[in-house]
């Protein structure tokens, strides 16, 4: 399986920024989406250089490559442009860095505007590195308008032709669009922090290094601000990598508010908020772990689903910030239960994201073909050829015990599997080591095929 | 015209320029009837090797094939450069675009010149890939004038935009000896075969020459008009947007190198005419991450006009420069704000605010020109200033923080309340229903009396003052701290699976050795397939692969419970420790057909076994005809031969199999629940049975005949006393043989460790004690060996421990550093940490210079409650908030924080220690105690409990550091110094800063009263040990512990 897939983005222009009767004309080209080249957005921006700061800070985090071994520093891994969707009354741009072990979201406040908004749906748009420049010479005493999408070329300046630029999209990125959603939707509220505290401690952090790209370290609350530990206490908050938050010191001077959500194995997402929106940054366990290794969407991939309700729900998507599932779940007579898990599906296939701030999903579609996600995950490939080769047998069960334990053949070993309720076991290396944190391993996948057969 | 015929000859006898003439005059249809001709011609040239010859052929060649002949024909098809170019600038062949891509694909510092050079005259068009870009950046000065060859090439002319922001380009121009460096790395690598020519080597190895060419060379063309220069300086900007984002490198070498950064910055102050047009680009790059560009960015406003300066712009971009690691654009930057503040009064409130952004540089020069800066134009005198220096001031050290505090109108020092009205109502007694006893172990009593009194000096002694955590009335067992047995195979299979792939906890092999231990005879009908795993896993195990499982122990253990046969021999023979050997006795009972619980197996979660549970065990036992008499001397540890077969048949020599059990056993045993455990002790008989009961608290040690079971029960009883045993069955100078342990770390040693990491420390066995006598050392000495992977080694190792047989004292102390032999050193004696921290103090104190983690053990004990830090744990602390990895670093700052928080750190004693090991670091002691003074009142305290000890006992030179971190807590906290401090400041001498803080600290006197943070200190402090007692209080055998008085090491007795 290749590594990277064949993507062009076709702008029909350059993204720039242009003068027009004295007023500053930021435009942003779209390429891919429902349409090729959507135009979704045109007015002007209130705070022109706080957006640009953070529009930066976003375009920053793509560039940057949190973990960096020597093998990998010889692959030239090309930054990918960020994903855009409209609702109707903001703009999201999601980006993941180099490594996919960092995700950011900057949420565009329908406030940062005064315009018009035209069209609603997902897109990539050209951060070219004159654009970058651009953005760093806005200031709030300019007026600046925006436009998102091109109906035309003449308010571009520079050559009038399609752009269109060839890259080698890696496989984990579009796999860590899937993977992140998941995450996500485990994490939970876990502090809120005075943000010039946390530029404080920012300070004092390490530099990021191999050596460092492992470590787990803990923001731990003390009488005055917080310190660093490497143990865990009462209100101490995990943080895998932690030098990776130094990305948000170039706009936290800006922030109002800084809000701390955690999961149990160390996900980390620091939501920060601005008068013009908002900023979330999503850590990974460790800086060498990408989101697209972790495999929580696994289980979801391989299982059977029901696809009318998925179906249902799916036409009922209408590029809502918000999806509440009780809402939708009443007027499809449907379950919420059923609604929650369709959504999780659909954020398989990425066509949802999901917003920690307001704890739900929002309907996005990657404008990429993602059809081939399954085949994307080397662990779902390699259950379903342990399936085909007959390599799972189940053992019959102890009287009265759900606890399923099967023999799964692996590489080199023949490993013994239970699943019982939500918790399963192995014992493989993968599981030995990375336990349930990571999602099932090839083996456990194999057993819950064979089982979905078997209740065929 | 040359006919195919001719061809060969012509190529004989002709002179090159003949030749080419007469080709070139040829129509190109007849010139490629000849290309079959050609190519035979060439071969035949080519093998004569005559050069002239093969020249001709080159350039019939050249004119007569097409572009697939040229394609297969070549690298050594390839004439110089001149002879290339004329031929096809002549012969215009349409494939010719084709050719030059193709060969700057594959030889492209071979022909970049020549493509160049066709390129030039319009002979071809094409994608200009990087590799082209590169070599003409290096090659192109060295064909002439640079500046005349890029102005005569259309191809330049147009395509110089692009070549400017190609990075490889711009890389190359900048720097060209990193770039020449890793091109002579690929070419080594075989990854590229090129040639690049002597004159460029040349001239890219002259320092940066080659790049101020460059530079003035595009200069010199936008003054000349040929290339534009709005579009260059546009270029120039955007390159710099993205250079801003990188740091500048830290470079080594005794070639001066450029940089992209350098390179762009000087390019535009050359382009640049009228810097005021592009403030706007300026600005953006006044906080850039690269210092190069921040600092080219602030000295184009440093020197601009009065009336353009952007100051809005100016001040809203530049506190990001203050993050960057360098000291010169965050000096320049001062400077500026400076100027700013000069020639705009009106803004002066708005550039003050922004100074204070200064401290959160790294720099104290930095932090003391803005403070210089404030203090100068009253910035402080501004309300926004003054909630800033406040927000601040803890990026602050020493005189810097001292300056500024007293720039605060609200000083955040605390004031000298006057308390003697004062007491907490948290203070005012101790809850009666309180053990009395466990009430003066925690020290509640002595604070509670020095709180009343409100004697500051005795508040703060007695509020820092460590529980003393050696008593053995101290409880440990608690019913939530209870381990579950594992209770069925399939939870053994999973641990043993675990167990061969990853390093398992000490817990973790406890309880998978118990487990093999009581279900191991058992056999399901369905243990063979549930199993599979484990059987291939151990059999794919050969002697080659078993260097790297994680426990050898394990290994051999679950392989005999698999198979119920004995493992192969080579893997039985290892250097013994006390885990060990034990693991052989599981062998060996499970080779018996024996289901017996391991006797040392924890019944609790911090490694202790409740009392009455292993008279049960060892009651179990003699039921099955164990443990019943001290058998025969057959030393398993020097004869392999004598192993396998005591492993196989153990019945015969059964004290080898369960003495070590019974021994770690005794050294686990809980003080609390002895009493009741005598109770049913009674049952056991023997001489095992003696040394339980003299364990438990009865009997005599005459009673017991083994000198080893006599003095494990000994220790068991007694962690500190000194036994009453004849001195020629223990050797008396054991380290807590006869005798307890004394403990010698010596600053001659340490020192001697920074110098040479191979020297005295390795081999001073065991970790810091004294065992010569009579001049000889007789403490088992090869044990260090083990830590080599030799046979030899192995052999010698346990040929001494032979002679010892199981001392457990042995057991205590060895440094066995085995890589096979996995035991967790704070599991083995739970009565008495010094051991343990001795040993894994020397280990830091090995490797205090790596920033590996290869050696790191596991520190998780020390998080214990009741894990005493406060006597061999100050070395451990003193050395490892000295060692050079950061994360090392941290854990122990964690652990001094929880143990400052829970009473169980000596502050006064950490100062001593630290004052003996001024050798190590003054810094990082400093850094550490100043984070740990920020923790709360009661860690500031102890904090400066430190300082204070440190200052009054080290020698030498007065230290600044500790000083000024002494200036700082007290202008804090008001703390005041101790006696022996003020006694040892008196006599620092000199002008200098160390000098005056010492008499400013002096001139306080260690005479008043207490201020609020010694108040909330001590509230703290009397809280803690409160919640303590009341923990005690809901452990499982409160009422029943220990009735000897234990004669220990006091709380205070000073050094080692």
């Amino acid at each position: 399986m290749s590594s990277a897939i064949d993507f062009s983005y076709n702008y029909n222009a350059a993204s720039a920024l242009s003068v027009v009767e004295g007023t500053h004309r930021l435009a942003l080209a779209t390429s891919g989406g429902t349409s090729t080249n959507p135009l979704f957005f045109d007015g002007k921006l209130t705070k022109p250089k706080l957006t640009g700061d953070l529009l930066l800070a976003l375009s920053a985090i793509s560039r940057t490559r949190f973990f960096s071994p020597v093998a990998i520093r010889q692959l030239r891994i090309v930054a990918a442009d960020p994903v855009v969707t409209c609702d109707g009354g903001q703009l999201r741009f999601e980006v993941f860095s180099v490594c996919c072990g960092a995700y950011a979201r900057f949420d565009l406040a329908g406030n940062a505007f005064d315009g018009s908004w035209l069209s609603k749906g997902t897109t990539n748009v050209d951060f070219n590195p004159p654009m970058r420049t651009v953005l760093s010479t806005l200031q709030n005493n300019q007026t600046v308008g925006l436009k998102v999408g091109l109906d035309s070329v003449e308010l571009v300046k520079g050559e009038h032709s399609v752009i269109e630029r060839k890259v080698k999209l890696p496989v984990r990125w579009l796999r860590s669009f899937v993977e992140v959603q998941s995450y996500q939707a485990r994490v939970n509220p876990t502090a809120e922090m005075d943000p010039a505290e946390f530029d404080k401690l920012l300070l004092t952090l390490p530099n990021q290094n191999i050596m460092q790209s492992g470590v787990v370290s803990y923001i731990t609350p003390i009488a005055r601000g917080y310190r660093l530990s490497q143990c865990s206490s009462a209100n101490a908050i995990a943080v895998g990598a932690i030098s990776r938050l130094k990305a948000l010191e170039p706009i936290l001077r800006f922030a109002k508010s800084v809000k701390v959500y955690t999961s149990d194995n160390f996900i980390s997402a620091f939501e920060l908020e601005f008068e013009v929106g908002r900023f979330v940054l999503v850590l990974s366990p460790n800086a060498s772990r990408g989101f697209s290794g972790e495999g929580q969407s696994l289980s979801d991939l391989a299982g059977k689903v029901d696809d009318s309700v998925i179906n249902k729900v799916r036409a009922n998507l209408t590029w809502q910030s918000n999806i509440s599932p009780d809402a939708l779940a009443q007027s499809l007579t449907l379950t919420s239960a059923q609604v929650q898990n369709a959504l999780q599906i659909l954020g398989t296939r990425g066509l949802v994201g999901f917003d920690i701030s307001s704890n739900s999903f929002f309907h996005r579609e990657l404008p990429f073909d993602i059809s081939m996600i399954e085949e994307l995950h080397p662990r779902l490939l390699k259950a379903r050829s342990i399936m085909q080769s007959d390599g799972v047998s189940i053992a019959p069960s102890a009287g009265g015990s759900n606890r399923i334990t099967a023999h799964v053949i692996g590489d080199k070993n023949t490993h013994l599997v239970q699943i019982q309720d939500e918790n399963y076991r192995c014992t493989c290396e993968w599981y030995l080591k990375h336990g349930c944190d990571r999602g099932p391993c090839s083996h456990v996948l194999a057993v819950e095929l064979r089982l979905q057969d078997s209740t065929i | 015209m040359i006919t195919a015929k001719a061809l060969d000859e012509n190529i004989k006898s002709m002179r090159q320029a003949e030749l080419f003439s007469a080709l070139q005059a040829m129509p190109e249809a007849d010139r490629l009837a000849l290309s079959k001709a050609a190519v035979k011609s060439f071969n035949s040239a080519w093998e004569s090797g005559i050069l002239q010859l093969v020249e001709n052929a080159k350039t019939a060649l050249l004119f007569c094939a097409d572009f697939p002949q040229l394609k297969t024909a070549a690298k050594k098809y390839l004439p110089t450069s001149d002879v290339f170019f004329a031929v096809f600038s002549a012969r215009k062949p349409e494939w010719l675009d084709q050719w030059c891509s193709f060969m700057l694909q594959k030889w492209p510092w071979d022909v970049w010149h020549v493509v160049f050079q066709l390129e030039s005259v319009g002979a071809c068009t094409l994608q200009h890939p990087d590799n082209y870009y590169q070599a003409i950046a290096l090659g192109l000065p060295t064909k002439g004038d640079l500046q005349e060859s890029i102005a005569n090439s259309p191809m330049m002319r147009e395509s110089f935009y692009d070549y400017f922001t190609r990075p490889l380009a711009l890389r190359t121009m900048a720097e060209p000896h990193q770039v020449l460096q890793e091109l002579f790395v690929l070419r080594f690598n075989g990854s590229t075969a090129f040639e690049i020519s002597p004159e460029t080597t040349k001239s890219t190895l002259e320092g940066t020459a080659f790049s101020a060419l460059w530079v003035d060379t595009i200069a010199g063309l936008a003054d000349s008009g040929v290339l534009n220069r709005e579009t260059l300086i546009d270029l120039c900007f955007q390159n710099l947007t993205i250079a801003a984002e990188n740091p500048k490198k830290k470079m080594s070498g005794w070639v001066e190198v450029g940089t992209v950064a350098g390179f762009l910055c000087t390019l535009q102050a050359q382009l640049v005419k009228d810097p005021a047009r592009y403030y706007p680009n300026f600005c953006p790059l006044l906080g850039a991450t690269n210092s190069e560009v921040a600092s080219y960015a602030i000295s184009v406003f440093l020197t601009a006009p009065e009336s353009d300066l952007p100051v809005s712009e100016i001040l809203e971009n530049i506190p990001l420069v203050f993050r960057n690691s360098d000291k010169e654009p965050a000096s320049l930057a001062i400077k500026l704000l400076g100027r700013l503040d000069l020639l705009f009064k009106d803004r002066s409130n708005d550039i003050g605010a922004v100074v204070p952004r200064a401290f959160e540089h790294k720099s104290k020069g930095i932090h003391k020109e803005a403070i210089d800066l404030i203090i100068d134009r009253d910035f402080h005198k501004n309300d926004a200033v003054q909630s800033l220096l406040q927000k601040y001031i803890d990026l602050l050290v020493g005189t810097n923080r001292s300056a500024v505090s007293k720039l605060i109108s609200k000083p955040t020092t605390s004031t000298q309340a006057d308390v003697t009205t004062v007491i907490p109502s948290t203070l005012q007694g101790i809850p009666p229903n309180l053990n009395d006893e466990f009430c003066d172990i925690a020290g509640l009593k002595s604070l509670h009396m020095a709180a009343r009194t409100l004697n500051a000096k005795e508040m703060a002694e007695c509020a820092v003052r460590p529980v003393y955590l050696y008593s053995t009335k101290i409880p440990r067992l608690f019913p939530d701290q209870k381990l579950t047995p594992i209770k069925n195979i399939d939870d053994l299979i999973y641990l043993s699976a675990a167990g061969l792939k990853e390093r398992l906890s000490g817990i973790q092999i406890e309880q998978l050795y118990d487990g093999i231990a009581r279900l191991g005879q058992q056999r399901p009908p369905d243990f063979v397939t549930k199993t599979e795993n484990l059987r291939q896993a151990l059999s794919q195990t050969d002697s080659k692969i078993w260097f790297s499982v994680p426990s050898t122990d394990s290994m051999i253990v679950v392989f005999i419970w698999i198979f119920l046969k004995s493992a192969p021999r080579f893997w039985i023979f290892n250097p013994c420790s006390l885990l060990y050997s034990r693991a052989l006795g599981l062998c060996a009972r499970l080779l018996a057909g024996l289901s017996l619980p391991m006797l040392a197996a924890p019944t609790h979660k911090n490694g202790y076994i409740d009392p009455s549970i292993l008279v049960e065990r060892i009651c179990e036992y003699q039921r099955q005809g164990r443990l019943l008499t001290y058998g025969a001397k057959v030393s398993a540890w020097a004869d392999i031969d004598a192993a396998s077969k005591w492993i196989q048949d153990s019945k015969s020599n059964a004290y080898y199999a369960d003495a070590p059990e019974f021994l770690q056993a005794l050294l686990r045993l809980a003080p609390d629940g002895r009493a009741a455990a005598l109770r049913e002790e009674q049952k056991i008989q023997g001489e095992f049975g003696s040394a339980l009961r003299y364990a438990l608290g009865e009997g005599e040690l005459h009673d017991i005949e083994s000198p080893q079971l006599a003095l494990t029960a000994f220790r068991s009883r007694f962690p500190f006393k000194t036994a009453d045993m004849d001195n020629s069955v223990i050797k008396d100078h054991f380290p807590d043989g006869i005798h307890p342990a004394q403990y010698i770390f010596s600053s001659e040693v340490v020192e001697k460790q920074l110098d040479d990491r191979f020297s005295t420390i390795r081999t001073m066995l065991p970790a810091f004690l004294d065992t010569t006598r009579n001049g000889i050392d007789t403490f088992p000495r090869a044990r260090e060996l083990a830590a080599s992977y030799s046979q030899l080694d192995r052999y010698a190792v346990n040929a001494e421990l032979a002679e010892f047989e199981l001392l457990p004292t042995v057991a205590l102390h060895t440094c066995l550093s085995n890589a096979w032999s996995v035991g967790d050193i704070s599991l083995v004696w739970l009565q008495n940490r010094e051991p343990m921290l001795a040993q894994i103090s020397k280990n830091i104190l090995i490797h205090v210079k790596s920033i590996g983690t290869f050696w790191q053990q596991d520190y998780s004990s020390l998080f214990d409650s009741d894990f005493p830090m406060h006597k061999n744990g100050n070395w451990w602390f003193a050395i490892t908030l000295a060692v050079k990895g950061d994360d090392l670093r941290r854990v122990a700052l964690d652990v001094l924080v929880a143990a400052v928080a829970e009473n169980r750190a000596d502050p006064d004693l950490l100062g001593e220690t630290m004052a003996l090991l001024t050798a190590l670091t003054s810094t990082k002691w400093t850094k550490a105690l100043r984070e740990l003074a920020r923790v709360s009142a009661l860690h500031a305290l102890a904090s400066w409990r430190v300082v204070m000890n440190f200052l009054a006992n080290a020698t030498g030179k007065a230290n600044l550091a500790f000083l000024e971190l002494a200036l700082e807590l007290y202008e804090e906290h008001r703390f005041l110094p101790t006696e022996n401090a003020i006694t040892a400041l008196k006599n620092v001498e000199g002008a200098g800063k160390a000098a005056k803080i010492a008499k400013q600290l002096v001139t306080v006197g260690c005479d008043g009263p207490a201020s609020e943070s010694l108040q909330k200190a001590v509230e703290q402090s009397f809280g803690s040990r409160l919640a303590r007692v009341e923990r005690w209080h809901k452990s499982t055998y409160h009422n029943d512990r220990a009735q000897d008085e234990t004669i220990g090491p006091s709380q205070r007795d000073g050094k080692n």
